[in-house]
């Protein structure tokens, strides 16, 4: 909460006519102190504790890659696991800080940490109160933490997203020679991340023919109310200044204003807000066209209905050239074409030159493997499987249904975490369409765009999340100006503050939770069925410990057989483990030469003759929960019951049975220990053997099935 | 490493920046950041160790410990608190300068960076993990010194060894300079590992060094250029060895791949020809005192020389009380900064003086008497090495014994006091004392400990070498080739095995170090025997007793006790009759006060005869050692008294 003095040297500095330089400069002093303690506060936010949660599945491929890369043996870029950049990173981070679950997360957490400070880059359009708000939303924001302490490739590819929008906005607005290289090699950076590179190509593409047909539009305009949009005015200004040794003095300047009181601007602003609104729109028709869930859908190819949404935007920006051309408009004075032509041809080609070159290194393990890995999904060598797999694999997913089906699924997960950057989000995107620029309408464009693209791919994953809400959270700090601009009286200034305290309040309390108290506990909406339970932990740690003690009590290592059901994130888990190995197990070929085996329940075996040698443990190897959203209720007269429902996730994160037993839920199974191993292990541990971790009780509805390997036997 | 951890060293590190404020002499930021790595540590261990010995290792003593500095230090904070924001905003100002500008900071964080990578990727290989749940030795830094360390610091953080006693000859005081071990000590009870507490300490205080020595340098030196290639010289000395091993004999055979295998180290060979090592691979990592000695000596020298003229008491007394308490933490430092506050006191005679002189003498002196060995272990020679290993007495082999190891460094020292006799006067002839010594001297019972005093020469003598080179380098371009090449005989030693360890894969290394069943034994001694038990094991370079739990024994290393003028070869005879003839073990029980009696793989392969059979052995043992109290994985522990023996 901003103390009313500080609001008021704010209010001053915002506010040109009762403020002179030295307020504004002390106030953005002052912002610039908070963003250094909401830096310090990212960094040990996303870096204390960071091996707290137990690995997810895809973490732990992630990690294990990174580790092949380390050791010579990583075979080329495969779709199916995305792109080999954080691999080579990671490795270096292992090489560098040597190997464990921190390190395999540090670099979402570095990119995280860069998330949350780069809206300072944005500063001056955001202004003194968004830009603080901004940055504080990413920081609190339970979905950021989240996922800036989970070792997937979403944190270090929203950080390469967040740079190329950046880059992209400061070339449309003041252009230079190295923008194209900066924009071409973070694409391609982008791409030897993760294949959603290509919906963020759509969401600036589409928007790119967009600004072309406004801009076309907009500079006739003005050319038949003959003022050249390129030329700006200025008018004059006086000013107090203070010198040294003289004293204050008042000076004129003149300024360049953005507005003029002809209402020329107002034109402006117009064409702005329908492309805009249409291009939106039109968007949301066509994916309604293509189908909400695209595994299911008939008829025509998603990619030619896309094709159909572009070639109607080409028209519409064709017929505004045409009528530009009518009005003799030269191109530069179409600031998209002005940015476009001021690197001249060469360094277009200079910039597709290197970004050739980066894709190269990135795509060859630095022109060191030109051969691709030879799997089903990259069959080619390494540039074409960089080229083309990434695109033919992610097009091919479209075609099925991963994680969530339901379209509304990250609409839910907003409005259950990230309510407050929902909500200043919506007033942002109110102000930007009041009042359009360029600014707010590529950020508002990016949200609406990636909230309809993400909410129609196939694939629904709750770390996808994070795509999203970067817009949301730079719209929400938009929506947060716009309100402290409007701000008249005190009263208003209070609700906003409470409002600002109740938002900040529950996001921080629920980051806490979800992050570090309880992270990782299937209650929770951002746990995903990859997600290992505690005890994956617990018996990694204590395989090590037996496998010393059974090598010094009988002179042999432990031979452990993990069902490749169930093997990761052992693979990783237990990366210097003298004799784990990934296996096939059956029921019929049950491996009785090893001392400890891993099995899923479907592979539950009946021990017969081995009856008496080896002792079952029950275990649980993941969890989730996918509940029905409206938890149940079949009509509105049980509305009621839906609010309290939520209410008590919200407070306590108790689950619900949505009626169709979709209660928190596992991964079960077996784990056989050879009977004198566990003898062993019984003397030698001090606490009851074998030790499962914490799990979470429940006591609603839910109650009954807290057991989760009873409810999946 | 977790949170305390970073806490932790937040902490001690800002105590340390606070502190500087009292030696009222004018820093910047960052400089006082850096310095405040070495003052804090010292500061925290000096304090901590005074808590601990009161309510032992543990976390509430490290709370206690750091309020306590806190508490301490605030006046000064609260004092300087403008200057303090003034130099906060200095800062901030002054990164948006070219780094050629001479107050920018960005070359200072330049060297932070390369020194911070370097010394975790040298740390980070130091201890590994074994496929039979043991440890590996990343190189030898580690497998050498660090054993008798790892007894050192596992006595202070598993067995509350306050009373100073030398953990590794059972009735012996602690007569080392232990204070670095004390501070890695200190991070256990945080949360850290034994392994993890001395890779951090070590990291913290080695990539502090080079910033440390840069500021210092950049005062005594014409320039920045002249200070960093005075930093680069120092640390990468290691003679000339590879100019003739390296570059005539191993990279024509085996090519530029040897770079990543490199075979041997090209500045130390075993005291054979070279006994000068790389003061980074020889000095800094291995011997750890080095970590706060080689810093310390130049922050005394530097409050000296920045007090020059205007003799203000403040310095002096801060530089005194600081000189004083060094040698708990490094002698050798203590004797260097004695040796050239004393001369300077006694060339520059002023009354202010005795600020410095008199708490660095009272304080140090009796520090020092305390541990003086109760053994002799003094002598007198001519010209060291002559006649020892490989080395002829003969004025060519002198010769060459210096160039090898030295190269031209000491002409360029010479040439340096000479060109800057006008800024220095005779501030700097006192560093060819450290020469001397070693030359006519063996005051540490063994000549090769006299390398010691040398790479205290290469320390202090660095600003002057680096003024020569920056001199050539930018006077004429056959002076700027010329430099080039000294630079490149200079540093070309000492940077490949800094590199060797660097890159981490050159064998025989990693090379085990304790095996799993070590470490069951030594984690099972940890948590189930007595704090003050004495335990008869082999006095190998490592035993589990010893560098895991961290319990007294009768002997450690034989090599490393005679350093600390034990007399090991008793021991060792003990050691021997108490294993090969059991039923004498009474008396030699009753000697040392042995409280268990390990037989494991070390004693059986040094001290009983191949031909003996096992049952024999627990039989005899049985009757004479007392109870078996452990037997797993090959070690058989016997509980000589109390309830089962």
């Amino acid at each position: 909460m901003v103390s009313s003095k500080i609001k008021e040297s704010f209010r001053r500095s915002i506010n040109p006519k009762s403020a002179g330089e030295n307020v504004s400069h002390s106030a953005w002093k002052r912002a610039r102190h908070i963003i250094g303690l909401l830096f310090l506060l990212a960094v040990f936010s996303r870096l204390s504790y960071l091996g707290l949660r137990a690995f997810h599945h895809d973490e732990s491929l992630d990690a294990w890659f990174s580790l092949q890369y380390l050791d010579g043996t990583y075979k080329g870029y495969d779709p199916v696991y995305h792109g080999p950049l954080r691999f080579y990173l990671t490795a270096a981070f292992f090489w560098l800080f040597g190997q464990s679950d921190s390190i395999a997360r540090l670099l979402p957490a570095i990119s995280g940490i860069a998330v949350v400070l780069l809206p300072w880059v944005w500063r001056r359009s955001l202004g003194l109160v968004g830009t603080p708000i901004s940055v504080a939303l990413l920081l609190t924001s339970p979905t950021m933490l989240y996922f800036s302490r989970f070792g997937r490739e979403d944190s270090f590819f929203l950080a390469l997203t967040f740079l190329t929008v950046i880059t992209l906005i400061s070339f449309l607005r003041s252009p230079r020679r190295w923008h194209p290289i900066a924009l071409l090699s973070l694409l391609v950076m982008s791409l030897a991340v993760k294949e959603s590179v290509f919906l963020t190509v759509f969401i600036f593409g589409s928007f790119g023919i967009v600004l072309i047909a406004q801009d076309l539009l907009t500079a006739s305009f003005h050319r038949m109310k003959g003022s050249p949009i390129g030329k700006p005015r200025y008018k004059e200004l006086k000013r107090e200044v203070r010198i040294e040794g003289i004293g204050r003095r008042s000076i004129s300047v003149h300024s360049r204003v953005s507005q003029n009181s002809n209402g020329q601007f107002v034109a402006e602003e117009v064409i702005r807000r329908w492309f805009f609104l249409f291009g939106v729109g039109f968007m949301i028709a066509i994916f309604l066209w293509i189908g909400t869930n695209p595994g299911e859908q008939e008829g025509s190819p998603t990619i030619f209905k896309l094709g159909i949404y572009g070639a109607v935007l080409a028209f519409i920006a064709l017929v505004c050239g045409f009528v530009a051309a009518r009005h003799k408009t030269a191109l530069s004075q179409v600031p998209a074409f002005r940015a476009l032509m001021v690197p001249r041809l060469g360094g277009w080609i200079f910039a597709v030159t290197v970004a050739a070159i980066v894709f190269t290194a990135l795509f060859t393990q630095f022109f060191q493997q030109f051969d691709g890995p030879g799997v089903a999904t990259a069959p080619y060598g390494a540039i074409r499987n960089g080229l083309v797999s990434g695109f033919e694999y992610w097009l091919g997913e479209q075609a099925t249904v991963r994680g969530d089906s339901r379209w509304q699924y990250y609409l839910v997960l907003l409005l259950a975490y990230e309510w407050i950057a929902l909500g200043l989000a919506f007033v942002g995107l109110i102000s930007v369409l009041r009042k359009p620029n360029l600014f707010g309408q590529i950020i508002a464009w990016w949200a609406c765009a990636s909230l309809i693209v993400y909410s129609w791919a196939g694939e629904r994953m709750p770390w996808l999340l994070v795509h999203l809400l970067l817009p949301i959270v730079i719209l929400a700090g938009i929506g947060a100006q716009s309100i402290w601009d409007g701000i008249k009286n005190r009263r208003a200034s209070v609700c906003f503050g409470v409002l600002l305290v109740l938002g900040f309040g529950y996001a921080i309390v629920t980051s806490v939770y979800s992050s570090y108290l309880r992270g990782g506990e299937p209650q929770e909406l951002f746990v995903q069925a990859g997600q290992a339970t505690p005890e994956v932990v617990e018996w990694a740690d204590q395989l090590e410990t037996l496998d010393r003690i059974s090598l010094a009590h009988f002179g042999e290592h432990l031979e452990v057989k993990i069902d490749s059901d169930v093997y990761w994130p052992y693979g990783w888990y237990l990366r210097d483990f003298h004799s784990s190995s990934y296996a096939v197990i059956r029921k019929e070929n049950f491996p009785s030469g090893a001392d400890i085996i891993f099995v899923p329940h479907w592979d539950r075996i009946d021990l017969g003759d081995e009856d008496g040698a080896y002792v079952e443990i029950p275990y649980e190897h993941r969890w989730w929960w996918v509940p029905e959203f409206d938890t149940g209720i079949t009509n509105l007269s049980q509305f009621g019951d839906l609010i309290i429902t939520w209410a008590d996730w919200v407070w306590s994160r108790e689950p619900w049975d949505s009626g169709s037993g979709r209660c928190p839920a596992s991964l079960s199974g077996s784990v056989y220990i050879r009977e004198e191993i566990f003898t062993l292990a019984e003397t030698y541990f001090d606490s009851p053997f074998p030790s499962l971790g914490d799990k979470p009780k429940y006591d609603k509805s839910c109650k009954n099935v807290t057991n989760f390997l009873q409810s999946n036997r | 490493m977790n949170l305390l951890v970073v806490l932790f060293l937040l902490g001690f590190v800002s105590i340390g920046f606070s502190l500087t404020y009292a030696t009222s002499i004018d820093l910047r930021l960052e400089e006082r950041v850096c310095f405040g790595v070495v003052i804090g540590s010292v500061v925290i261990s000096i304090v901590g160790f005074a808590v601990a010995s009161l309510m032992g290792a543990t976390g509430l003593m490290v709370l206690i410990t750091f309020s306590l500095c806190a508490a301490m230090v605030s006046p000064l904070v609260f004092f300087n608190r403008k200057t303090i924001k003034l130099e906060l905003t200095s800062f901030r100002h002054r990164t948006t300068h070219s780094w050629k500008d001479k107050d920018s900071p960005k070359p200072l964080i330049g060297i932070l960076l390369v020194s911070a990578v370097m010394a975790i990727r040298i740390l980070q290989n130091a201890f590994g993990k074994t496929l039979d749940g043991g440890i590996s030795a990343g190189h030898l830094s580690v497998y050498g010194d660090w054993s008798a360390h790892l007894s050192y610091v596992a006595s202070f953080a598993y067995s509350d060894n306050f009373s100073l006693d030398l953990p590794t000859a059972a009735g012996e005081s602690f007569a080392y300079h232990f204070g670095v071990d004390w501070f890695s000590a200190m991070f256990v009870p945080l949360g850290l590992s034994l392994m993890g507490s001395l890779e951090v300490s070590t990291a913290v205080l080695a990539i502090a060094f080079p910033a440390v020595m840069f500021i210092v340098c950049e005062k005594l030196c014409s320039n920045r250029v002249a200070a960093g290639l005075s930093v680069g010289v120092f640390l990468t000395a290691g003679g000339t060895g590879a100019l003739y091993r390296f570059f005539i004999e191993d990279l024509p055979e085996r090519g530029i791949s040897i770079l990543a295998d490199l075979p041997r180290s090209y500045s130390f060979d075993g005291f054979d020809r070279n006994w000068v090592d790389n003061p980074v691979t020889g000095f800094l990592y291995p011997q750890r005192p080095t970590l706060i000695g080689f810093s310390s000596t130049l922050i005394v020298i530097f409050l000296l020389w920045m007090n020059r003229d205007r003799h203000n008491v403040k310095p002096y007394l801060f530089a005194g009380i600081f000189a004083g308490v060094l040698p708990v933490f490094h002698v050798f430092a203590f004797g260097a900064v004695l040796l050239m506050g004393g001369c300077w006191a006694f060339i520059y005679r002023s009354r202010s003086w005795l600020f410095f002189l008199l708490p660095s003498l009272s304080l140090g002196i009796p520090i020092l008497l305390w541990q003086l060995p109760e053994r002799d272990g003094s002598d007198w020679h001519s010209f060291w090495m002559l006649g020892k290993s490989s080395w002829e007495r003969t004025p060519f082999d002198f010769l060459s014994f210096w160039f090898l190891n030295t190269g031209l460094f000491i002409p360029l020292a010479l040439a340096g006091t000479l060109i800057t006799i006008k800024k220095f006067g005779y501030r700097f002839l006192p560093i060819y004392a450290l020469l001397i010594i070693p030359n006519i001297a063996i005051w540490h019972f063994w000549p090769g400990n006299n390398a010691k005093y040398v790479v205290f020469f290469l320390l202090l003598a660095s600003p002057l070498v680096g003024e020569v080179l920056s001199r050539l380098f930018f006077h004429s371009s056959a002076t700027k080739i010329l430099a080039v090449l000294l630079i490149f005989s200079l540093a070309s030693s000492g940077t490949l095995d800094i590199w060797r360890a660097f890159e981490g894969s050159s064998g025989p290394y990693p090379a085990n170090y304790l095996s799993g069943e070590d470490v069951l034994v030594g984690e099972w001694v940890r948590d189930n025997t007595n704090q003050d038990a004495v335990f008869a094991s082999a006095n190998t370079n490592v035993h589990p007793v010893r560098a895991l739990a961290g319990r007294t024994v009768v002997s450690g290393s034989p090599g490393r006790l005679n350093d600390l003028g034990v007399d090991w070869y008793t021991r060792d005879k003990d050691l021997k009759n108490l294993y090969a003839n059991p039923s004498e073990a009474d008396a030699i029980i009753r000697r040392y006060d042995i409280d268990y009696i390990v037989v494991g793989p070390y004693e059986k392969s040094m001290f009983i005869s191949e031909g003996v059979r096992t049952q024999d052995i627990d039989d005899s043992y049985l009757n004479y050692f007392g109870a078996l109290v452990y037997s797993t994985g090959g070690y058989w522990i016997y509980e000589t008294r109390g309830e089962n023996g």
